[in-house]
């Protein structure tokens, strides 16, 4: 069987949690819980007849104190890098996270996600910024972990990206 | 017995441990005798030390350093101490002993249990598993080395060894509550599959694993979920120690649970803070939108308003219908004109407050001539003054000069001295004086009026006022006026201040700065 970790990259309280919880569990919970170090779920998906375990590396949020280390991404056959559509800095730290994680995984696949659809009337995430990271190549998608938009798409989307890499 | 040990290098060997050793000792082969001194260093031993040791010991050495598994054991808590069962290698199990004698010094006897083991080990196996559902592996009893022990300190050991890790000891309770397989010692583990995590650490652990020196090396912290669903954060430490790997992983402690604590705090504060920001970006575009209105709606009221003054102006004028009304028909007509004329200063102001909020409007700083200010208030307020017969005094020194915008200071000084005429009785005195002296250059507005307290003028100049009071002869305002005088003042970077006590009349004072 096929074995490939994935890494969930992003500033704190962006909803990489909610968005694993939403994708192995089906569950989502209202209630902000910081994550401390890492959890690591996994998932088997089916994939254009390929049975694959996700192996899912839930890092916690980077901020001012707490700095990811470049050794949780060894051995990342991709990455989610995820930001908050309602707080426009988190699309700064997953820039700069993207730039450690290109050189860490020599370039594995990953997609960007833009979480929080659900609170569109707080969106500062503007259409030109999502615009400017597509055209540079980036693979965007705009997520809900609590209204389950796009979520299993994200992550399946990916793990085809990470099983075309081989 | 005694024959034997007399042929060995311990001499002499006294009289309690040789009973000590007749009688307590089976006959077992393989018996090894360590004697230290008090401070647990090695004087003499005796016995086959290549069954259970790699080299030879040496005099003057550390016992613990010579055998780890011995580490904190000597001195004995208890003596005798006797432990049974221990494994010290991967394929040898013993029996320890260790005495204490009458001279300070400590004997450690070790015999070789590795048969009687081998022969117990499936019955005791059985027996447990049947009792214990198979949890535990029995064997692995309280006292196999020191860090086989450790799970009695909530903490899991493996040996590792090329690639392989073999757990030792037993697991501690924690690792029953995370619901992982059960774990044998006989079999190597396949750590990273039940801890996907150590991946990673492993590569910063083999640096520590393959040098020259004793060392050990701290991971990250990740997280497991017990079966109830609680949270359980685990850290790991790779140890080398004697020529030997060695991986730890232990819960964390209370005082990380209450650092983590901290951090979800620090973490909740900062996104309030920044929801606190959206909602004060939205509430100044809402204010904005607010000032907008207002500031449209009062400019486009002024022509209606200032038609139906022109209009009762026009009919307070026209002697072939004033003669025909009575005198309370021409006071009505007249009080109309005067409700329109303070309704029209109403509207002034709210349009030059909601201009002022919405910072539509430029200082011009230029040379100001100070006397044409004091004409142009003067004529604003001399008929109402007169009304109330008060005095007006100014005073100008010639070498005056200021630098200023004069419309809004002109409206700035117009409000103050309105205000003045409105709190001052009857016969009373409203001074407007352009001062340059030791203290600065400044203007004061200076009336005999009614005065306040303190608290009144702590909140004189907090913009717009719902309750504003009375004047002397009951004239009544808009509540804009000082908070428009506060804008412009502040505009030109100049300072307001007040004083005043109820009853003994008010100084408010423009302090120029810059100019």
């Amino acid at each position: 069987m096929i074995k490939k970790k994935i890494t969930m990259l992003g500033a704190f309280a962006v909803g990489k949690t909610s968005l694993v919880q939403r994708f192995v569990n089906s569950i989502f919970s209202e209630k902000y819980q910081t994550t401390i170090g890492v959890k690591i779920d996994q998932k088997l998906v089916k994939i254009d007849d390929h049975l694959v375990t996700l192996m899912l590396w839930d890092l916690y949020g980077e901020d001012d104190f707490l700095k990811v280390k470049s050794s949780y991404l060894m051995g990342s056959s991709g990455y989610l890098l995820v930001a908050d559509g309602t707080r426009a800095k988190t699309l700064e730290v997953a820039i700069s996270l993207q730039k450690m994680a290109r050189e860490v995984t020599q370039n594995a696949p990953f997609i960007f996600i833009i979480n929080k659809t659900d609170l569109n009337d707080l969106w500062e995430i503007d259409t030109e910024a999502i615009d400017k990271l597509r055209k540079s190549g980036w693979e965007v998608l705009l997520t809900s972990a609590k209204e389950n938009f796009r979520v299993e798409e994200a992550f399946d989307k990916l793990t085809k990206m990470m099983l075309q890499q081989k | 017995m005694t024959e034997i040990i007399n042929k060995g290098r311990i001499n002499p060997l006294i009289d309690p441990v040789i009973e000590y050793v007749l009688n307590n000792i089976p006959p077992y082969m393989g018996l090894f005798v360590m004697q230290t001194d008090a401070e647990g260093l090695l004087k003499n031993w005796f016995g086959p030390w290549e069954k259970y040791f790699k080299n030879s010991p040496v005099a003057g050495q550390i016992i613990d350093d010579y055998a780890p598994f011995l580490f904190g054991m000597v001195p004995p808590l208890v003596v005798p101490m006797v432990l049974s069962h221990v494994q010290i290698n991967d394929k040898t199990y013993v029996e320890i002993h260790i005495l204490a004698d009458e001279d300070g010094s400590f004997w450690v006897i070790i015999l070789d249990q590795t048969r009687q083991t081998g022969l117990m080990h499936p019955i005791v196996q059985r027996f447990y598993n049947s009792r214990l559902k198979g949890k535990k592996d029995p064997t692995d009893s309280s006292a196999k080395n020191t860090l086989a022990a450790l799970y009695l300190l909530d903490f899991m050991t493996f040996n590792k060894s090329k690639n392989a890790y073999k757990m030792m000891g037993n697991t501690p309770d924690w690792y029953s509550d995370i619901g992982k397989v059960h774990l044998r010692n006989d079999k190597a583990v396949d750590l990273k599959e039940l801890f996907p995590y150590l991946e990673v650490f492993e590569y910063e652990a083999e640096e520590t694993w393959s040098g020259d020196q004793d060392g050990k090396v701290l991971s990250g912290i990740w997280e497991e979920t017990k079966s109830t669903g609680e949270k359980l954060y685990l850290q790991a430490y790779a140890i080398r120690y004697d020529r030997r790997n060695y991986l730890l992983i232990k819960p964390l402690s209370q005082q990380s649970a209450l650092s983590s604590e901290f951090v979800q705090k620090a973490r909740e504060q900062e996104l309030t803070l920044d929801r606190l920001a959206v909602t004060k970006k939205k509430l100044k575009q809402l204010l904005d939108f607010k000032d907008q209105f207002v500031s449209i709606i009062s400019h486009d009221l002024r022509s209606p308003m200032g038609a139906v003054i022109g209009l009762t102006e026009l009919l307070l004028a026209d002697n072939s219908l004033t003669t025909k009304l009575d005198a309370g028909q021409l006071e009505l007509l007249g009080d109309i004109r005067d409700e329109m004329y303070r309704l029209l200063d109403y509207n002034d102001k709210l349009y030059h407050w909601s201009n002022l909020e919405l910072g539509n409007f430029r200082i011009v700083k230029k040379p100001i001539d100070a006397s044409k200010l004091i004409s142009y208030v003067k004529k604003m307020h001399l008929p109402k003054m007169n009304d109330k017969n008060i005095r007006f005094e100014t005073a100008l020194p010639a070498s005056f000069r200021m630098q200023g915008d004069e419309t809004l200071l002109g409206q700035a000084l117009n409000n103050l001295v309105g205000n003045a005429v409105k709190f001052t009785p009857e016969g009373g005195t409203i001074s407007l004086l352009f001062k340059d002296d030791k203290q600065g250059k400044r203007i004061e507005v200076k009336d005999t009026g009614m005065g306040m307290d303190q608290e009144s003028c702590d909140k004189l100049f907090n913009g717009f006022k719902r309750h504003t009071s009375m004047g002397t002869k009951g004239e009544r305002g808009t509540g804009l006026g000082l908070g428009i005088v506060k804008k412009i003042i502040d505009a030109h970077n100049f300072n307001i201040t007040v004083e005043s006590q109820p009853g003994a009349g008010s100084v408010f004072r423009i302090q120029i700065t810059g100019s």
